[in-house]
């Protein structure tokens, strides 16, 4: 594969928010094109990750559109859908067009607008992700599933009620300090714990929020780096895996380890000829907190059920070993899912550059991996970036 | 809801891998086309409960809580299956349960007493 760089990033706020999904994606991508001194340069393409454009917003044909409100017609426009992986996907695309050679400016927006519909539709359409046969049909969500898989592991691991609410304490914590986050506030075990049972054994602060938002990426060849003049803020695609798993939880080999994180996690190291424990930052998506533990544990960071001690011991926090989920995972940053695999990778480019907003940065970061989840336990996309 | 009591719960096992899933299948998912057409079998309908929630934020369309539990049948075939709300106080992961097919074309389970 030829070198591919992450030239420029843009992101939205993340939360409920007024503007239209075409409105945002147009915020995140004009960002990224000035970050990156692209906006007088010719777009080869525009690939776009959204999970569901139509039902959410009712807007159809969105690459098109985009294409056009941004103004780079005539550049190939593509929307790519993974369910929430699809900003990863998204990515994975750009980068195979310029690593192909097919390419060598390509921009990436991941979006979503959730908020224009209420709740009870808003869950209606994300369960479309779940096996309609064996799952939505017995009105099982993924807050249901992520139940049983936390109940599972507890037992299996004597991980206790307590242990789990650190992770979103930890979520909160960081994005209290993120300005774009959807929450900015702290929050307590005892607040987490207390907080109105979803499906129990998780609560309300145990799943991530639907939110609007979206963040943009320009993926640029070597070659492109230099003529936009931009070497210096610009992160190296080291490798990226992409793996799918069983669709129904049923048919899976294990409650507690997700096999498609493990798949994807292998393809991308072994691209990158780096190890887990070369990793400076990770973003991993804790859709629910008890993935975040699991996740840890099937890219390789712990032993099966001792992803918690890295919690305990502070390893996981900004200024620990192997900081997770910095500017505040998909708890606090939100999760519009579309945009969330795209602002994982924003977000650690900023933090490679050294520019993640302040009482983030993780020190002399060099290496970053994100880990983007596509339905429920399905679907993974990792990608490991490297400062150049 | 009326509980239709069926002995057997339907069925497919892989030739290759003999991994069995629910509901039957022709490709096995592990294998792919090349270990052939899977076997079309039944299970008996006592279970293991592998893990269960008592879900409180159920979407359109059903009445909090709904009970769901997934529960290992003979062959390790796992299916994930509705219960009684009022029942969630006497499950427990490994607890043995009988798995009955019902008229609404879903599984329902309920603790066996022993
Ligand atoms: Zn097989």
């Amino acid at each position: 594969m030829e070198p591919v760089y992450v030239a420029g990033v843009g992101m939205t706020r993340f939360g409920v928010l007024d503007d239209s999904i075409t409105e945002l994606a147009e915020k995140a991508a004009v960002e990224a094109m000035r970050d990156s001194n692209s906006i007088e340069h010719k777009f080869d393409y525009v690939i776009v990750g959204s999970q569901d454009p139509e039902e959410f917003t009712g807007q159809g044909h969105l690459s098109t559109v985009l294409a056009d409100r941004l103004g780079i017609v005539p550049a190939g426009a593509t929307r790519v859908e993974t369910g929430p992986s699809a900003g990863s996907s998204a990515f994975e695309e750009a980068v195979a067009l310029v690593g192909a050679g097919l390419a060598s400016l390509v921009l990436v927006i991941g979006v979503e607008k959730m908020s224009g519909v209420d709740r009870g539709a808003a869950s209606r359409i994300i369960a479309k992700m779940v096996s309609l046969e064996s799952e939505a049909r017995y009105g099982a969500t993924p807050a249901a599933l992520a139940a049983l898989v936390a109940r599972r592991y507890m037992h299996d691991y004597g991980l206790t009620r307590d242990d789990l609410s650190l992770i979103p304490v930890k979520a909160h914590k960081n994005g209290a300090k993120n300005p774009l986050a959807h929450f900015q506030n702290e929050v307590t075990v005892e607040k987490v714990n207390a907080g109105r049972i979803v499906s129990d054994p998780l609560t309300l602060y145990d799943c991530s929020p639907t939110s609007d938002g979206a963040a943009a990426l320009v993926v640029a060849s070597e070659e492109a780096v230099a003529v936009l003049e931009s070497q210096n803020e610009s992160v190296r695609v080291l490798g990226i895996g992409h793996a799918t798993d069983y669709h129904a939880v049923q048919h899976r080999l294990s409650l507690t380890s997700l096999r498609a994180t493990v798949v994807a996690a292998e393809s991308a190291f072994r691209m990158a000829r780096v190890k887990p424990k070369d990793l400076d930052v990770c973003e991993l998506h804790d859709a629910f907190s008890i993935l975040e533990l699991i996740d840890m544990e099937d890219i390789g960071l712990a032993k099966p059920g001792r992803a918690i001690e890295l919690v305990k011991s502070g390893t996981s926090q900004v200024d620990g070993r192997i900081p997770v989920n910095t500017t505040g995972g998909l708890k606090a940053r939100g999760h519009p899912t579309g945009a969330t695999g795209v602002a994982q990778i924003r977000d650690t480019v900023l933090q490679l550059r050294g520019s993640a907003p302040k009482g983030l940065q993780v020190r002399d970061a060099e290496i970053g991996l994100t880990h983007n989840i596509g339905g429920f336990g399905n679907n993974m996309v990792v990608s490991i970036l490297r400062r150049r | 809801m009326h509980v239709v009591s069926k002995m057997s719960i339907s069925a497919s096992k892989c030739k290759s891998c003999d991994r069995t899933v629910i509901p039957p299948r022709t490709i096995c998912p592990y294998c792919g086309p090349k270990a052939g057409d899977m076997s079309q079998i039944t299970v008996g309908e006592e279970g293991t409960v592998l893990s269960y929630t008592l879900s409180q934020m159920p979407p359109e369309g059903f009445d909090p809580p709904i009970l769901l539990a997934l529960v290992q049948l003979q062959h390790n075939a796992v299916v994930l299956c509705l219960g009684n709300p009022e029942d969630s106080s006497r499950i427990q992961i490994d607890k043995r349960v009988k798995v009955l097919s019902g008229d609404d074309g879903r599984f329902h389970f309920s603790p066996v007493e022993i």
